[in-house]
């Protein structure tokens, strides 16, 4: 095939769009995840947890508006298409990141009484961006179909995405923090680990049931043996997360 | 009411709630680097003086309004982006070609630099030098500007089209230098500039009042007071030159607005300006009209016998008459008001009398959020004035909606208005508790100067 720009751009595109959504995933996953850890740190920790991601979270979520400027910007019709089927999960995902960005100004500048009051919004928007980004991620691996188990597989994947949230936030705070909220971060961390686990597992194997195009791609020779790698790869670093996690050492090494 | 004029209604409120924070934010920003000049100007040889700390007060306080303003900015911003594709999916499809880049440039370049830079500038000023931070403080002030700079650039374009053609149905960009400066957008940008500083001063003015009447001023408060008044004073006479220029390229690309916005019913000549009076468009008529004659043609056409075109040129393609004509009054109307207060204060100020009176204090009190009225009046003025359009004669907005139900738009739009009055409310109530319980600069800040 030949190379013309037609050809390469929508890959370019396509390529910045993808590297984006990983890199806000990752981004601000972690500091998603310190807003779910939120509501289970003592008053004192809540300070330093949120302090940690103070200089980070605008810069982080930057990388979502990358995302979608890219595809506002790209692939103008598509952005059409995919937000009206994404309509309510969209706007309620907006309300989620609305409330947690200011909630993270509002929690010093107000009255010391009032500051518990933003906490729980700052970890409420937390919970609302995840849930509705997995749910999200659901309906699109599934082509916006509306039936049963596409609704169950979207809904599986709404409860999973806080617990990998939190996994990246427990993570980011045993490199950030010390003493006992390391610690305490470590056993968040070894709370989710299973659950995150599970959940994700079960998402990979029911991702090709639900989709015909994932299943065309995964269930093919000699495409399995390129893919193969990407499994094997998820389920050793399981595995040293939880060797990670169960051993002090390391994690007061940050 | 159906998914047009419930989406209208939901966009409205998201741009209303939006548009609040960077008209403060855009100029703030400039006034916040000459608090910065002014720190690194009055110290000698790299100590603090008086004068400096006092100018590093006033930094250290509005850099705190200025940091919780832009976040609100950033998340309203951000659903912004979202809501082109959720609720008018026609108009990327038909204008993305053009629309896209324009957008895409407002969030690539100014976000980035925006969003990156503010970091260093609020908690980088004790981990890296007074010139780095300057530095940060210039790209801040840059970004928000750039950041306008192109948002304002496409909605001229929907105003104003040019350099497009449209190839079954879409709009393609023939030449991008006349999409960018297309005839109103260096009006339209200037005039949300100083908009913009006059927002900006008369909410620090106000606020620094409201501390002084309250004895919580420190003498930063009163650095702070008299840069917005004299920064004010001088933005508001460009801003009603500048507002008379863009009323004349108004009526030479959208004369049906300007009938709207004059209350002009039927083409005449010599057409008398209208002060009051109650539009109604079933008799076709401005009800107990308050004029002057002639002075409408005199002042658009500046020829007392010119002719101007009424809304009986413009069936079925002019905006709804009542919103933007009183749209129209309280922008001016605060305009000058603006006017009237800057300049006494600042007279005052100037005369060597450097103390403003209770009564003046009060004034500028009251006037805190002056600015946000009179931008958001301006706002409805332009954009309630380019219906039936979304892109001015070309295209209509109810072409370009989603297709949703309505009960669905109206959830969100619902939750959507609580969400920004509730959080409304909180901005104004942690302002004054700010004003109020002024936050306690650091010692080591002070003593850091930097």
């Amino acid at each position: 095939m030949e190379l013309t720009w037609n050809y390469l751009a929508p890959l370019i595109f396509m390529a910045v769009m993808g590297l984006a959504l990983l890199v806000y995933v990752v981004l601000d996953g972690y500091d998603m995840g310190v807003g779910i850890l939120l509501p289970f740190a003592s008053d004192g920790d809540k300070d330093v947890m949120i302090s940690s991601i103070g200089p980070f979270w605008d810069a982080n979520e930057t990388w979502l508006v990358l995302g979608v400027g890219v595809l506002l910007t790209a692939f103008p019709m598509a952005h059409g298409v995919v937000l009206t089927a994404l309509y309510l999960p969209v706007a309620i995902m907006l309300i989620g990141l609305i409330l947690r960005g200011v909630a993270f100004d509002f929690r010093v500048k107000v009255h010391i009484n009032h500051k518990p009051f933003w906490n729980r919004i700052f970890a409420l928007g937390s919970y609302i961006m995840a849930v509705s980004q997995g749910w999200m991620l659901g309906s699109y691996i599934t082509g916006f179909s509306y039936t049963l188990w596409p609704l169950l597989f979207s809904a599986g994947i709404a409860l999973t995405l806080p617990a990998a949230y939190a996994m990246l936030g427990a993570g980011w705070l045993i490199m950030k923090t010390s003493d006992s909220l390391q610690t305490q971060a470590a056993a968040w961390g070894q709370r989710v680990l299973w659950p995150m686990g599970i959940a994700l597992a079960g998402i990979s194997l029911a991702t090709p049931m639900v989709s015909a195009t994932v299943f065309a791609k995964w269930f093919s020779f000699p495409e399995l043996f390129a893919l193969l790698p990407i499994p094997l790869v998820c389920v050793a670093a399981f595995f040293a997360i939880k060797h990670v996690l169960s051993n002090p050492k390391i994690v007061q090494a940050g | 009411m159906d998914t047009l004029i419930l989406s209208r209604l939901q966009f409205a409120a998201n741009m209303s709630f939006h548009i609040l924070f960077p008209t403060i934010t855009i100029a703030m920003c400039w006034l916040l680097l000459y608090f910065r000049l002014r720190v690194m100007a009055t110290q000698q040889g790299g100590k603090d003086t008086v004068t400096s700390i006092a100018w590093e007060e006033a930094y250290y306080f509005w850099t705190k309004v200025f940091a919780l303003t832009f976040a609100l900015g950033v998340v309203s911003g951000i659903t912004m982006s979202f809501q082109f594709g959720t609720n008018w999916p026609g108009f990327m499809e038909k204008t993305g070609n053009i629309s896209g880049p324009l957008l895409g440039y407002e969030v690539l370049t100014a976000f980035f630099l925006e969003a990156t830079f503010l970091g260093i500038m609020l908690f980088g000023r004790t981990r890296v030098s007074p010139r780095v931070h300057l530095l940060a403080t210039v790209m801040v002030a840059l970004g928000t500007t750039m950041s306008a700079f192109w948002i304002l650039s496409l909605d001229s374009w929907m105003q104003t089209p040019a350099g497009y053609e449209i190839i079954n149905g879409q709009f393609f960009a023939k030449d991008w230098v006349a999409v960018i400066f297309n005839p109103s957008f260096p009006y339209r940008f200037g005039h949300m500039l100083l908009a913009s500083m006059l927002t900006a001063s008369f909410l620090m003015a106000g606020l620094s009042a409201w501390q002084i009447i309250k004895g919580t001023a420190t003498a930063g408060t009163r650095k702070a007071l008299h840069t917005a008044i004299i920064a004010a004073s001088i933005a508001i006479p460009l801003q009603i030159l500048l507002g008379d220029a863009h009323g004349l390229n108004t009526l030479k690309h959208q004369p049906a607005k300007i009938a709207a916005i004059e209350g002009i019913w039927h083409t005449e000549k010599g057409a008398p300006l209208t002060l009051f009076g109650f539009p109604s468009e079933k008799e076709k008529k401005t009800l107990y009209a308050l004029e002057i004659p002639k002075a409408a043609s005199l002042i658009l056409l500046h020829d007392a016998e010119g002719e101007i075109k009424g809304l009986n040129e413009f069936e079925g393609k002019h905006p709804p008459v009542a919103p933007v004509f009183w749209a129209f009054r309280i922008m001016v109307g605060l305009g000058f008001l603006m006017l009237a207060v800057s300049w006494s204060s600042a007279w005052t100020l100037l005369r060597g009398k450097k103390i403003l009176s209770k009564s003046q204090l009060y004034v500028l009190a009251a006037m805190t959020f002056s600015g946000w009225v009179a931008t958001l009046a301006g706002w409805y003025v332009t954009e309630i004035g380019r219906q039936p359009y979304i892109v001015y004669g070309l295209l209509k907005t109810a072409d370009v909606v989603t297709q949703h139900s309505s009960p669905m738009v109206m959830v969100t739009f619902v939750t959507y208005l609580v969400v920004y009055l509730l959080l409304l409310a909180a901005y104004i109530g942690v302002l004054k508790f700010m004003a109020e319980h002024p936050p306690k600069m650091a010692s080591a800040e002070i003593a850091q100067g930097a």
